[in-house]
């Protein structure tokens, strides 16, 4: 993403995208602390069961949750800080501290809810409770000696009732019965109520434990806690502590997202809104805004750059503009400079070119010489005016003026100068340069070339000369997936990007082989894809060729040769068959000139096929032939 | 080396039977480039199946909290998951992959 070209529009679009992103992290980071310390500090979150003192107690704790994400928003959103000072150490440490307690404390909240829920909807504890209630209501049963009891109760009765008609003589008896029960009674009903008491507080003891199961934590709780031998609650602290630092990194990595995308649009000189900013009003009271001085661009184009120097923005942009004016007034002048140095240096060129001139043209004749006699004399003054006498003030024939050479035309100029420098072996850009000074300097008459002109010759003349023997040129390379039909060499200084080169380059025989092209895969669309056409029907051939000349004499020796059997028309055959007319003293792979082998076979076959000698077969298959030869 | 102009034109004949026409490159799929966006894709679909969609029609053990508790998670995994989304786009596969896992680890808490 950072390799394209800036966009404002686009990195405009991604920094509002990725705000309201980083927007949405602050909101959900300050909901989740606030769950936990407002309700810690109110008691619950039922907000409008809340009384005054619970709402005293909850607003102070949502403006303390609120400026405390709002301090998080503000810090992460500077991005990285360098230096790691002390300062922001420990505002990153306070900021990430609050709110990892706080929403710890809501996720082991939240572990410690689900725990008791689910230990207490279990059948277990539900058991345990309603055997509690029963204890608990003091039911221990009837007593076993409530029968006996009443019937020595009845008997005494009556005894006492005869007691009283005289017709007993005591109850004694009776009434021993009736308390032997009663205290069997007692004694009874303390052995129950023991026995309850001691089971009542076991089960109290049992229902307590399952209503708090530890076991009914989160598989993941249950897992920490046994891996490392921790109660619950621990481990519950552990796995928030994962779950929120996540979020809380995620917070961070939004936060400098935001950051970046700002930096990258404040230091490509963008603000980022669209709204007009307005400064406040100066010490005079006056007020400037940018709509009144559009050339003031807006300040904060110079944050990136002001922070980097550890200077107030507003400093920075000011000696930014104190530099960039400095730089415009003074642009005249550096222009005026460089036009006078140019104008001297073509000077100087006329300047020796008029002395070589001067060297060759003959000696002045002295005054008084008749028109005829100058006539006569300048066999070598060229001019396509007639001279005109000159005379002077008393009606005296002078010497007329020298008359100009034939100036050299410009291709003959430039032909004598990369011959010259050529001749002087400068290879180097810098010599390759003075060399065509120093030879447009040498010249007789030459054609009026400037300055310019000369150093867009000494660029021609270091563009032609080879790469590898000046050094100073990218060696064009082919690309390391070189495909068939791609557009050739690729330059290292253009990257991935391949460029033209004008002819000659250099041939790889290893990678140009001898395959036909390969089949469209829906077929020719017109005869003007087929490159045989092109081939054919290509435009003349070149007014220069000379049948005489080695070339085109090996030519015709190797289509004799092919026809003749004693070189058969593939690419390796014709390839040896060169290689023993040009190189007969090596062979195979010590050939130092393998390029240019290949080079000529595949010429040959070119115009093997252009001349209807030769065709690509139309079958060919991996093994067979490629060229089936006509002639 | 310079070629005589003779081999020049016949090369250039032979450049042009060899070379008919531009070729066009084939773009291959980059299956690891895209492995961070499968990441924020699945977050996004888990955040889906088992925060929001639970917390909004009481799924689950979703009832035994706090509905503003169940909301605040579902925000926090909003969060991992728009972080999970950026981290795609600016290829930073590590933290689109670390998201994810976060987001998968509290669908799988939360209820």
């Amino acid at each position: 993403m950072n390799n394209k070209p800036f966009n404002a529009g686009l990195a405009f679009s991604e920094f509002r995208v990725i705000r309201v992103f980083y927007i949405i992290a602050a909101m959900t980071a300050f909901f989740m602390s606030a769950y936990f310390v407002v309700g810690y500090f109110a008691g619950n979150l039922h907000v409008l069961e809340w009384d005054y003192s619970q709402w005293a107690q909850a607003l102070p704790s949502i403006g303390l949750v609120a400026v405390m994400t709002a301090y998080q928003f503000v810090l992460y959103s500077q991005g990285d800080t360098e230096g790691g000072k002390k300062a922001t150490i420990i505002a990153v440490c306070v900021a990430v501290a609050f709110s990892l307690l706080s929403e710890i404390g809501q996720g082991m909240e939240r572990d410690h809810i689900r725990m008791e829920t689910k230990s207490q909807d279990s059948p277990t504890y539900k058991a345990a409770l309603a055997a509690l209630g029963n204890l608990s209501g003091g039911n221990i049963g009837a007593s076993p000696y409530a029968a006996d009891i009443a019937n020595a109760q009845m008997k005494f009765n009556q005894c006492m009732e005869r007691l009283a008609n005289g017709k007993e003589p005591h109850c004694e008896g009776s009434k021993g019965r009736l308390a032997s029960y009663q205290q069997q009674e007692a004694a009874w009903m303390q052995r129950a109520s023991d026995t309850s008491t001691n089971t009542a507080t076991a089960l109290l003891d049992k229902t307590k434990t399952l209503e708090k199961d530890e076991s009914n934590y989160h598989p993941l709780v249950s897992l920490i806690r046994e891996t490392f031998s921790s109660s619950g609650t621990v481990a519950s602290f552990l796995l928030s502590l994962t779950l929120i630092s996540f979020f809380e990194y995620a917070f961070h990595y939004l936060g400098g997202r935001y950051a970046a995308t700002k930096d990258k649009l404040m230091q490509h000189g963008y603000d980022i809104t669209r709204r007009l900013r307005q400064p406040p009003r100066k010490h005079d009271g006056s007020m400037d805004t940018y709509s009144d001085k559009a050339t003031t661009a807006p300040l904060s184009a110079f944050a990136g750059a002001a922070d980097a120097t550890r200077q107030t923005v507003a400093e920075y942009a000011e000696k930014a503009a104190e530099k960039a004016g400095e730089a415009i007034r003074n642009a005249p002048e550096a222009i005026a400079t460089e036009y006078a140095k140019a104008q001297h240096a073509r000077e100087q060129v006329y300047q020796k070119a008029a002395d070589t001139l001067d060297k060759l043209q003959p000696p002045s004749k002295p005054v008084g010489k008749t028109l005829e006699q100058i006539e006569q004399d300048k066999p070598v003054v060229m001019s396509h005016k007639p001279l005109e006498p000159f005379r002077s003030a008393d009606d005296t024939l002078l010497q007329p003026p020298a008359s100009p050479a034939p100036r050299m035309s410009v291709a003959a100029t430039i032909r004598a100068i990369i011959d010259s420098v050529q001749a002087s072996g400068a290879t180097s850009p810098a010599a390759v340069q003075a060399a065509t000074q120093a030879a447009y300097s040498k010249l007789f008459n030459p054609a009026d070339l400037d300055a310019h002109d000369l150093q867009k010759i000494a660029a021609k003349i270091v563009t032609d000369l080879k790469p590898a023997v000046t050094g100073f040129a990218p060696e064009p390379a082919r690309p390391a997936q070189q495909q068939t039909g791609a557009t050739g060499l690729q330059n290292p200084a253009l990257g991935t990007a391949e460029e033209q080169y004008s002819l000659p380059m250099p041939i790889d025989p290893d990678t140009l082989q001898d395959a036909p092209p390969k089949p469209y895969a829906q077929g020719l669309q017109d005869g003007s894809q087929n490159p045989m056409h092109r081939v054919l029907e290509s435009p003349a051939k070149p007014q220069a060729r000379n049948d005489g000349e080695g070339l085109d004499s090996l030519y015709r020796t190797w289509v004799s040769a092919v026809r003749a059997r004693e070189c058969r028309p593939s690419a390796e055959a014709s390839r040896a068959w060169i290689q023993k007319r040009i190189a007969p003293s090596m062979t195979g792979s010590k050939t130092n000139d393998l390029k240019r082998i290949a080079a000529m076979q595949q010429a040959f076959f070119a115009r093997a096929i252009s001349d209807g000698l030769m065709s690509i077969n139309p079958n060919y298959t991996n093994g067979g032939k490629k060229y089936i030869w006509i002639g | 080396m310079s070629l005589h102009p003779d081999e020049l034109w016949m090369l250039h004949q032979y450049r042009q039977a060899r070379h008919p026409a531009p070729v066009v490159t084939r773009q291959r799929i980059d299956w690891h480039g895209l492995i961070p966006f499968l990441a924020a894709g699945f977050a996004w679909l888990m955040w889906l199946a088992f925060l929001l969609l639970p917390t909004v029609f009481n799924f689950h053990y979703a009832g035994m909290f706090p509905a503003v508790s169940n909301y605040a998670y579902v925000m926090m995994g909003l969060t991992l998951c728009l972080a999970a989304s950026v981290a795609a786009w600016l290829a930073h596969g590590v933290r689109a992959i670390a998201f994810t896992f976060a987001v998968l680890l509290l669908s799988y808490w939360i209820f």
